[in-house]
């Protein structure tokens, strides 16, 4: 197995576009568990902790920059202010030994419909930066996701950060598993309002073979709120109902070890429901964005 | 009774030089008697190195304050290399797959998993291992909180339960039990332990402040 | 009797070890030239081997041997079982009975080089149709004949079951089912073998090094002390070291063959699928009863899958024989195979399940009667055995019922279910007894006193968790009259007197009366020694006329006259003095069993519906504590533990090929700390001194029986919603 350490984002596309198959590695808590797991080893590593482009954040043209390399615990502990919504679904995964060493980039790298960190991008409309020796190109997140453990990613591309815009509204995360901690998400559910364009982003995980979005429930929420942005009132719970729903139906959930496809539809309209509450409650109580 | 001995068929049986003895100690009659003494049973390095696979990479590692460097398999974990090639016995192979903590370990002061990290990718870091937390005889207050309330059972997790919590200690200096019992859940205990557990990180908690 | 640390909460001798990774346990004995194994599985669960390539890993770096099957292993003998994992001997043959099956093994000179190796021998199979879960081998399950591991009566009538049924005024019919679950301690079971000649040593995660010896011996036609088995520390089991399974054999051939050490850490996939698991069951329970809740029968029929080589059935249906008081009974126990892996002891075998059943149907009697779920428990208190009509050596169940319904509160719990309510959460309370068996086996220790006043405790038991090496170090100081940290030990080795096996519930018991006997042999020898030297300020006393404490002889009479063990000894040169002790368990005019009583309050999210265990109190009734630090973590981790047996544990099969779906920390979930509410566990404490010269008796597994229904039938309480299959999800609860 060939170890390759590339310094610079150039030499890494490079290595990249020499040897495909070789595996990205940053933090690894994807990668190796797959790795030991089924004790395979690829012809090649890839790691990219020596690149420093991709290990940072930064606000560019009023988004944020966020470099694939970045540990979720620098999400939690730095970007919970503006990036609340994966702030909170960062906080989810895994253990803290984890989300010390875990990103965000590797999270989107292995596509899986239970990463936590899908529901938040979705709802936010977020756009993955991808690099190759050809060229940087972006991909919204919604065109991202091709199926289970399946993206865009060209084969000599990596990716290089993903974008988002700050929070301009309430957002919330929640997430079912069997257990209080270290858990893979039966289901997970993500949700932002954006009072400016009077817009709802939802984001589901472990709901389909791919993670996406609730767009009859995302168009129904904002018909409802069309008329109280201005003027905030508690939501009926009829409605939230109604959004639970919606978010259920938009749901093609599958039986497997974690979960029934059954479970994770009502679930996932219970989650859709409470988060969506506390988001609302949050506006009405004039908290732009939820405590980090 | 010898030729009836189970072996493999058409294959001749060797025998093996005189080993028996070797290293019993470090087990048999050790354990307990050296526990009463107050005296750790230190690190048994491998005796003979096991032979350098053909393909490794020069890794330098501070451990425990101590600069080590070998040509390690990229395929090893920092879990095993520790293990094997430096002889560290604190840390422990739980799962292989980063989900049970028994093998967490100080990296540049951070908690991490050393089974699903690859010794390569760390070259220049500094590692703590719970033995690492040992300075000049003391224990750590962790370290004697988990003694004094009892925060484990069979012992295995324990390494992984310690370092951890230092690691927790170092985020969060005072976490409310709640934020414990959270911020603790990435080591499995299957003795179950926790409540004691929640208690020594409580205790040192307190300690340190 | 405690005055010298028995019972005390003395902090673990091994305490500093542990905290500070100075304890070795088996992974860490690294011997000089040790080479590495790695085991390969197969991936299908049933059919034969057509063909195995094993080139390719022969000719990669670093590989020592590559063995399987086509190397005709000739092994002995079966070693006798029980305690054997199974009758089929690894690669005895080309057939595959489960997936995960070993079908080769790989040793090389590092651990990469032998995983990498691994990953290279290629399998062909030629499929058959598997059997592949419990509901599909139902249809062929049959009651199996005694022997091996078929150790308990399959099937039990007492009186006329089927007129008492016909006759009850009230009746109650149901069926349980529990699940495939697995032990999944945190150290893997690992082997290191090394030969001398025809002398075998092997480090191994062995719940009982002075058994497991004899099997090696067997299988390798060895005479036993040509065996040395060495494993002082256990790093958790819960019975997956009870057996010796395939690896230790066939690393210990690999090891013979090619002349150096080996060792194999077995994969986290392998510990589920090959050093054993508790077998789902499905119980069929009826219960006929008077109007005021008088049990007049039960019937339990169980039924539990077994691989194909090896017949393991649960005595499930032991609770229904030995808890209450009923006239009537009849209860069958039948095995159904199928293509997983061999079944093995999980705390707890037997009464874990069992009582799951039992103790739901009790509930649910209750409910049908609108009677107090304790008060039901109460009137049919089982004053003897209900099988023997023998007395009880000891027993406290009342008193466990009385204490913990006070402390608990129950008198809160609102008998209509569904009820009670806060926020989101329906609040429920449930309870139910636990009953075990206290095994009993022959245990030997020595107690050494040395002329420095140093006492050794040798015997070869090891350590699990539960504290063994404090308790037994403090029941030699109690016997002997010394303080306990004048007293060190030396477990887990067979070349020390035989001790008791770290399973059943037997240490503190068995192991412990050997420790006691041994301390009062060496005691007495020392003032046998005082009273007739004339050197000695005790000559001429009679010998009961002497006592012993802080390490001091003395005359009752007048305490100011003795002289302490040291100085006697030096004088003497006697060094060490070594007292013997053998327990052996005789036929006993009596029935010993644990008791307890388990109380639950759960909540449960009512939209989710996500149940969580907020509070549970344990009235525990195991004889005299021996430390109550060490005891009360066990009991909470056994409880705990069952916990996850109710609410989450569940290793699921494909439903076509049988295969564990998820072999993995990942998916098999266990508690996590943040799961863990309020424990409480108060222990009777009383010796029961017709059980053994102790009067101590076992504690890891009566704390862990009776949980899962006491969570069930909380969780029915808080709904209306009586679960009868475990876990109780959030799915089932939908």
């Amino acid at each position: 197995m060939d170890f390759i350490r590339p310094t610079s984002l150039a030499e890494a596309l490079r290595a990249k576009a020499e040897v495909p198959e070789a595996v990205p590695i940053a933090g690894g808590t994807d990668v190796m568990v797959e790795l030991n797991f089924d004790r395979r080893r690829p012809p090649a590593l890839l790691d990219l902790n020596a690149v420093g482009e991709i290990a940072k954040w930064s606000e560019v043209d009023g988004r944020i920059r966020l470099g694939a390399a970045v540990p979720y615990v620098r999400v939690i502990d730095e970007l919970g202010d503006r990036l609340p919504g994966l702030a909170m679904a960062a906080r989810t995964v895994g253990s803290p030994q984890i989300r010390n060493r875990g990103t965000v980039g590797g999270n989107l790298a292995a596509a899986s419909p239970a990463g936590d960190s899908h529901p938040p991008l979705l709802a936010s409309d977020a756009v993955v930066e991808v690099a190759s020796v050809r060229g940087t190109r972006t991909i919204p997140i919604t065109e991202f996701y091709l199926g289970v453990k399946r993206s865009a990613l060209e084969p000599d591309e990596l990716i290089t950060a993903v974008l988002l815009p700050p929070a301009d509204g309430p957002q919330q995360f929640s997430k079912v598993g069997t257990r209080n901690a270290m858990v893979i998400a039966v289901c997970s559910f993500a949700v932002a309002l954006h009072p400016a364009s009077g817009t709802v982003g939802t984001g589901l995980g472990s709901a389909a073979p791919t993670p996406r979005r609730a767009p009859e429930a995302e168009d129904y929420i904002a018909g409802e709120l069309s008329a109280l942005w201005q003027s905030p009132a508690p939501l009926a719970d009829s409605v939230l109902r109604r959004f639970g729903e919606l978010v259920g139906a938009a749901a093609q959930p599958i039986d497997d070890v974690r979960g029934s496809a059954a479970y994770r539809r009502h679930a996932l309209a219970v989650l859709a429901r409470r988060t969506l509450g506390w988001a609302w409650h949050d506006y009405c109580e004039g908290r732009v964005t939820a405590c980090a | 009774m010898r030729e009836k001995a189970s072996t493999f068929a058409g294959e001749p049986e060797p025998s093996g030089p005189n080993r028996r003895t070797v290293l019993v100690g470090a087990v048999g009659a050790g354990v307990a008697g050296t526990a009463l003494a107050g005296v750790g049973v230190g690190l048994a390095a491998p005796t003979t190195a096991p032979p350098a696979p053909q393909e490794t990479l020069p890794v330098t590692l501070t451990v425990n304050g101590v600069r080590r460097s070998a040509p390690v398999d990229p395929r090893a974990s920092l879990l095993d290399t520790l293990r094997d090639q430096w002889g560290l016995t604190g840390p422990k192979k739980g799962c292989d797959q980063g989900a049970c903590g028994a093998c967490t370990m100080l990296l540049d002061g951070t908690r991490v998993l050393s089974c699903i990290s690859l010794a390569v990718l760390h070259d220049g870091q500094e590692i703590t291992t719970v033995e690492g937390l040992v300075a000049k005889g003391e224990m750590h207050p962790v370290q004697r909180a988990f003694a004094e309330r009892d925060g484990f059972q069979c012992g295995f997790c324990t390494s992984g339960q310690v370092t951890s919590a230092v690691g927790l200690l170092k985020e969060n200096p005072r976490p409310s039990r709640a934020e414990i019992s959270e911020l603790m859940s990435g080591n499995l205990c299957r003795c179950a332990a926790y409540s004691n557990i929640v208690d020594a990180v409580a205790d040192a908690a307190r300690g340190e402040r | 009797m405690s005055e010298q640390g028995i019972g005390a909460a003395l902090t673990r001798v091994e305490a500093r070890d542990k905290v500070t990774g100075a304890a070795r346990y088996t992974a860490d004995v690294v011997l000089p030239g040790m080479a590495y194994a790695a085991l390969v599985s197969s991936q299908v669960s049933a059919g034969r081997l057509r063909s195995l390539d094993v080139s390719a890993a022969k000719a990669a770096p670093g590989v020592l041997g590559v063995f399987s099957h086509l190397d005709r292993p000739t092994w002995h003998r079966v070693p006798a079982i029980p305690y054997f994992g199974e009758t089929r001997m690894p690669f005895s043959d080309d057939r595959i009975h489960h997936a995960g099956q070993h079908i080769a093994i790989v040793v090389a000179s590092t651990r990469q080089q032998a995983a990498h190796a691994a990953a290279l021998v290629k399998a062909e199979y030629e499929a058959g149709k598997p059997v592949p879960t419990l509901e599909k081998a139902l249809p062929s399950a049959y009651v199996a004949a005694q022997g091996n591991y078929v150790n308990f009566p399959q099937e039990t009538v007492r009186g006329t079951p089927e007129e008492a049924l016909a006759g009850s005024p009230v009746r109650v019919k149901a069926e349980y089912r529990t699940a495939l679950i697995s032990h999944a301690p945190i150290e893997p079971s690992v082997t290191t073998a090394t030969w001398e000649g025809d002398e075998l040593t092997l480090y191994d995660t062995s719940q009982a090094v002075v058994v497991h010896r004899g099997l090696v011996a067997t299988a390798f036609g060895l005479p036993e002390d040509k065996v040395r088995l060495v494993c002082p520390l256990i790093g958790g089991a819960f019975g997956a070291k009870t057996h010796v399974w395939g690896h230790t054999l066939l690393v210990a051939l690999a090891a013979r063959r090619l002349g150096r050490p080996v060792q194999v850490v077995i994969t986290r996939k392998q510990m589920f699928t090959t050093t054993g698991h508790q077998p789902p069951t499905v119980q069929r329970i009826e219960i006929g009863a008077e109007r005021d809740g008088r049990l007049r029968v039960i019937t339990h029929d169980s039924t539990n899958s077994t691989s194909f080589v090896a017949e393991r059935p649960e005595n499930t249906v032991l609770s229904s024989v030995a808890t209450y008081a009923v006239p009537n009974l009849r209860t069958r126990v039948r095995l159904a195979r199928m293509n997983f892996g061999t079944p093995t002891a999980m705390r707890t075998p037997g009464d874990g399940p069992g009582s799951f059943a039992l103790e739901c149907a009790l509930d649910e009697l209750a409910h049908e009667l609108g009677a107090d779920p304790v008060e039901l428990r109460r009137r049919n208190h089982a004053d003897v055995h209900p099988q023997s009509g023998k007395p009880w050596s000891g027993k406290n169940l009342l008193e466990c019922y009385r204490i913990g319904a006070e402390r608990f509160g129950w008198h809160r719990r609102d008998r209509r279910p569904g009820t009670r309510r806060e926020g989101n959460d329906l609040i429920g309370y449930g309870m139910a007894t636990a009953r075990r068996v206290e095994h009993h086996r022959a245990a030997e220790s020595t107690v050494d006193i040395r002329t420095d006043g140093g006492v050794v405790v040798r015997t070869a038991t090891q350590d699990i968790g539960g504290g063994t090496l404090t308790t037994m170090i403090q029941v030699a100081a109690d016997a002997l009259g010394v303080a306990p940290d004048k007293v060190t030990i030396t477990v887990g080795d067979t070349d020390l007197p035989p001790g008791a096996p770290t399973f059943g519930s037997i240490t503190s018991g068995s192991n412990g009366s050997a420790v006691r006997l041994a301390a009062q042999d060496a005691r007495g020898a020392a003032i046998r020694l005082a009273v007739g030297d004339k050197g000695s300020p005790l000559h001429g006393l009679a010998e009961d006329a002497v006592d012993v404490r802080d390490g001091r002889l003395f005359a009752k009479a007048d305490p100011r006259r003795g002289e302490t063990y040291a100085v006697l000894l030096t004088r003497n040169r006697v060094n060490p003095l070594r007292g013997n002790g053998k327990y052996s368990p005789a036929e006993s005019q009596y029935e010993t069993s644990t008791f307890g009583a388990h109380f639950t309050e759960v909540r449960i999210d009512r939209d989710l519906p996500r149940v969580r265990v907020v509070r549970h109190l344990a009235v525990i009734d195991c004889g005299i504590v021996l430390n109550t630090k060490t005891a009360r973590n066990q009991a909470q981790g056994g409880i705990i533990g069952s916990i996850g047996v109710a609410l989450m544990e569940e290793l699921r099969q494909d439903p076509v090929s049988g295969r564990a779906l998820a072999p993995a920390l990942t998916d098999y979930h266990v508690p996590v700390n943040a799961d863990i509410g309020q424990i409480d566990v108060h222990f009777v404490n009383k010796p029961d001194h017709n059980s053994n010269p102790l009067g101590a008796k076992g504690l890891g597994e009566i704390c862990s029986i009776g949980v899962s229904a006491a969570v069930a039938n909380a969780v029915f309480n808080a709904t209306g919603r009586r679960i009868r299959d475990l876990p109780i999800t959030p799915r089932r609860l939908l």
